[in-house]
């Protein structure tokens, strides 16, 4: 391609390798078939890599003293009184599997969190959303085992974001959305919760 | 044990959770000031002052981010400070501690001149361009948490980066570095 007008902007290329979701259509294609664009690309795919390189570390010995330092340190000076802890909020999330993940993990918030009832006999509830149920709640026990909130929040911190109320209703639209995806995309879906940590 | 839990220790006044903290995020931490400030020595001083800031401000600590965008919050403000004093940052000689692992010292000296030459670069971006590219290229940190630690928006920071990409290439091609292929 001799026309540099047809090529892509810097900004375009960057974009395609910084969030390659939110690339202009058509924009990978084109570096693919032009070797002038494929150039530019590999410049900066250099570029991002040198930015991206660990830096020189210190030493075993010199990260240890200074973890001396700071126990030195923090030994006299009194903690402040503590505030309480904010949980950290639940924003709305409408990419629908975290959407429907929230939503099913909110139900274990509102329900108390150890007792997910056992499929219902002869129940009416949509086998997924029983699945997403146990997803989430695998997904929250591996939350708690990394680090993310325990997701026992009472009800009063996270109603100011999205009440009982909106989750319900969310989750009702969640659920007859997912009731009619096709059985191949509930699976991923569920494949996905099932790996999902959340963080609240 | 999660971040978390160990914050609630150490808001309970449990220093050995604190130091568990300091273990977990210390190297990481030193890391990212290091690529902020090109300067090692300065690096580790900010990252010390960041942890013993950190255990001051632990009561206000609410919760509402991870303890480690909290962390970063108070490093990238102490950087900030320390080039602000220091006015017009100069890049620090990191070279002679520079493993380097291609495959020449041909290379090797050109790889080293390259990164340094690039640290140059970095250094003489705007502070708030050179905290997003550290952040984003070294930690790898998604826009979303970038901009809760630099308390800015995420196009903000997007727009940052995108901006100091494309100022550090046009340099780095100037310099003739952009079109040769790596150790060839």
């Amino acid at each position: 391609m001799n026309d540099r007008q047809s090529h892509p902007a810097d900004e375009t290329l960057i974009t395609l390798l910084d969030e390659p979701q939110a690339a202009a259509p058509g924009t990978a294609a084109h570096v693919e078939g032009c070797t002038v664009c494929r150039a530019r690309v590999d410049g900066l795919v250099r570029l991002l890599t040198e930015l991206g390189a660990e830096p020189p570390a210190p030493s075993g010995e010199e990260l240890a003293a200074q973890r001396e330092r700071i126990a030195a340190a923090v030994r006299d000076r009194p903690l402040a009184e503590a505030r309480p802890l904010a949980r950290r909020p639940i924003h709305r999330l409408w990419w629908a599997p975290l959407a429907l993940a929230a939503a099913a993990a909110g139900l274990l918030l509102f329900t108390p969190f150890q007792s997910i009832p056992p499929d219902p006999p002869g129940g009416n509830r949509l086998p997924v959303v029983v699945h997403a149920e146990r997803a989430a709640e695998e997904a929250f026990e591996a939350a708690v085992e990394t680090g993310g909130q325990s997701g026992t929040a009472p009800l009063d911190e996270i109603a100011p974001i999205l009440t009982e109320e909106e989750f319900a209703a969310d989750f009702a639209t969640l659920e007859a959305d997912f009731a009619v995806l096709p059985a191949a995309d509930q699976e991923a879906i569920l494949d996905r919760l099932s790996t999902m940590t959340f963080e609240l | 044990m999660g971040d978390d839990e160990l914050v609630e220790q150490a808001r309970a006044g449990d220093a050995r959770a604190f130091g568990q903290l300091v273990e977990r995020h210390q190297r990481r931490l030193g890391a990212t000031m290091t690529r902020m400030t090109g300067d090692p020595d300065l690096a580790l001083d900010l990252t010390q002052e960041a942890f013993i800031r950190a255990w001051d401000g632990l009561g206000g600590f609410e919760g509402r981010a991870a303890f480690s965008t909290w962390l970063y919050r108070i490093a990238v403000r102490l950087a900030y400070d320390a080039m602000r004093r220091e006015g017009s940052w100069e890049s620090h000689d990191l070279d002679d501690s520079i493993t380097d692992s291609s495959p020449g010292p041909d290379a090797a000296v050109e790889g080293s001149a390259r990164a340094a030459e690039l640290r140059r670069r970095v250094a003489d971006l705007p502070e708030m361009q050179r905290a997003v590219v550290t952040l984003r290229t070294y930690n790898e940190l998604p826009y979303k948490e970038i901009a809760a630690i630099l308390e800015t928006s995420e196009n903000s920071a997007r727009v940052s980066f995108h901006h100091a990409i494309t100022r550090l290439r046009a340099e780095y091609l100037r310099d003739g570095y952009g079109m040769e292929a790596r150790h060839t």
